[in-house]
């Protein structure tokens, strides 16, 4: 469902193209739990690399057999779903694309967009996700507190987000370092009415 | 220099489209994906008044004994009725047409025994023998058509006359001067030295022959027509026992110091990984000084990196091109690299093969 290696050969029937080789893991466990199968994950390692990455996965052998392709990026502050649209319109001439974040095109393959951490959501990454979910946990409270006080720093952290989520991580009896991890260690509560505009949107690749 | 191809009902070939050639062209695709076909349909193409390269194609494949069994195994699934038509475009805007058809010379023995015997003829050897497909048919039929010349349609035939191969029609000049390179067959270095040394480039083959064996000074033809090696000995020794890579290296050089199109099958067999980057960078400098286009096939990483690599360093990337051609239940489809795509490949080391 997903490599630690080179991208060889696409042999499932559905490809999620996710932003971070981190996010990976975290998607594969919420795929498999709301049932979606014969999928592949693949991690970008970052939305710059979207733009040279997203056309020779469509050259990999086996791509034509697709049945679905996602592409899950960070919202950021710039024109996210816009971009992700004009690489697919623009270097791989597909037409069939979707009208909007959120949708999944009738195509050949069907094509889904979801900017995170969705629409719902306050926030600019799936990071902002996580923390929703993690918002009544005990642990929340001493990240924010910790949150506050480091805003104040010279230099305080570029992303928030992501210095809270970590936070949040290394306030668990095991200490990890990535969302995926935290995944498989089931930090992160998939039942979360948090996560509904997500799910949704991964539901129509079943 | 050709630009188009259009293949239908060669070998394993029922369709296959291959747009925008450059000058020089990596052509990659796993085991069985008609590689060497799609060479051997640019090599027919551009000799298109030659149907002897059917038989040459074959020997290179290694089936040295030809009969009447070979003719069907030009057509998809052995099949007569499956018309072979091989389309070209040249960058002048040219169309070049070639149909090969099944041909039955009339009057000829049309033994119905089993394999019983082989004979050496003018070049190739004969085995005949008739398979019920076979049929009556002993020979093959190329028609040629130009878009220069749309009225004229040009037949050459070759056919079996009991224990020869004939070739009855007037001799022409290929439309594209070109050459095939198999992946072990040897060339025929004698005939291809001759034009080099009137040309005054030996040195150029010498200097890339260098790149492999530094004692290499000097090249040439002894009296009887055998090319051989000066390593600075008190005698000159035979190209030949050089090893593979030197002979990889000289058929290669002598062939784009020959010809205009120079199609080269498998082109890192008997190379080293390390000279493969000698190699490309030797295709890509004369690509550009003599003006010849360059089709090779393989299945190496090595060969392609450096391949790409080499097309960088020589500035040659406007000008190189990567093709895979992929063939999945009975249909063929080619995927063509932009640079970048081949440089994204590369450097995550994704699967282009």
């Amino acid at each position: 469902m997903s490599s630690e290696e080179g991208l060889k050969e696409i042999r499932n029937r559905k490809f999620f193209l996710v932003e971070g080789k981190d996010d990976v893991g975290f998607f594969i466990k919420l795929l498999n739990k709301i049932g979606i199968t014969d999928f592949f994950v693949w991690g970008v390692e970052g939305k710059g690399n979207f733009n040279s990455d997203l056309p020779v996965i469509a050259k990999l052998p086996g791509f034509d057999n697709l049945t679905h392709l996602c592409i899950i990026r960070d919202k950021d502050n710039d024109d996210a779903f816009e971009s992700v649209v004009n690489i697919l319109r623009g270097k791989m001439r597909f037409t069939s694309l979707p009208a909007k974040n959120g949708e999944v095109s009738h195509g050949n393959p069907n094509i889904g967009i979801f900017i995170s951490p969705g629409e719902s959501i306050d926030g600019t990454c799936l990071e902002d996700l996580c923390l929703a979910i993690a918002k009544g946990h005990p642990a929340m409270k001493c990240v924010s507190d910790f949150a506050q006080c480091i805003s104040r720093l010279k230099s305080p952290p570029k992303n928030l987000s992501k210095t809270k989520t970590l936070s949040f991580l290394a306030a668990q009896p095991e200490i990890v370092n990535t969302i995926s991890l935290a995944a498989e260690k089931d930090y992160w509560d998939f039942e979360s009415p948090v996560l509904d505009e997500l799910i949704k949107f991964l539901e129509l690749f079943k | 220099m050709l630009k188009n191809a259009k293949i239908r009902n060669l070998r394993a070939i029922k369709e296959l489209d291959i747009e925008d050639f450059g000058q020089v062209n990596l052509i990659v695709g796993k085991n069985g994906s008609a590689k060497t076909t799609f060479l051997e349909a640019l090599l027919y193409a551009c000799g298109a008044q030659n149907p002897s390269l059917t038989v040459n194609t074959n020997a290179m494949r290694g089936l040295k004994y030809f009969s009447d069994e070979s003719w069907p195994t030009f057509f998809r699934n052995m099949d007569f009725s499956n018309k072979i038509e091989i389309k070209v475009s040249t960058t002048d805007d040219v169309n070049h047409r070639l149909n090969i058809l099944p041909y039955f010379q009339a009057g000829q023995s049309n033994r119905q025994s089993e394999i019983d015997k082989i004979v050496s003829t003018s070049g190739h050897s004969v085995l005949h023998s008739s398979f019920p497909f076979s049929q009556n048919v002993n020979g093959l039929e190329f028609l040629y058509a130009c878009s220069d010349n749309p009225d004229a349609l040009h037949s050459s035939k070759i056919y079996r006359e009991g224990e020869k191969l004939k070739t009855p029609d007037e001799k022409k000049e290929p439309v594209i001067n070109a050459i095939f390179i198999g992946s072990s067959a040897e060339m025929d270095w004698k005939q291809q030295f001759g034009p080099v040394q009137r040309k005054k480039q030996v040195q150029e083959v010498v200097n890339l022959l260098k790149e492999i064996d530094q004692r290499i000074e000097d090249i040439a033809l002894n009296e009887i027509g055998l090319l051989e090696v000066d390593l600075g000995l008190p005698n000159f020794i035979p190209a030949n026992l050089l090893g593979g890579g030197i002979s990889r290296f000289l058929s290669i050089a002598l062939a784009m110091l020959n010809f205009r199109v120079v199609l080269i099958d498998e082109i890192e067999n008997g190379l080293h990984h390390s000279s493969q980057r000698k190699i490309w960078n030797a295709v890509f400098s004369w690509a550009q000084k003599v003006d010849v286009q360059v089709f090779a096939t393989t299945h190496s990483w090595e060969a392609i990196q450096a391949f790409h690599a080499a097309s960088q360093e020589n500035l040659f990337t406007d000008n190189s091109r990567l093709f895979r051609i992929e063939r999945e239940n009975g249909k063929c489809k080619c995927v063509k690299f932009t640079q970048q795509e081949l440089d994204t490949s590369i450097n995550n080391k994704w699967e282009i093969r």
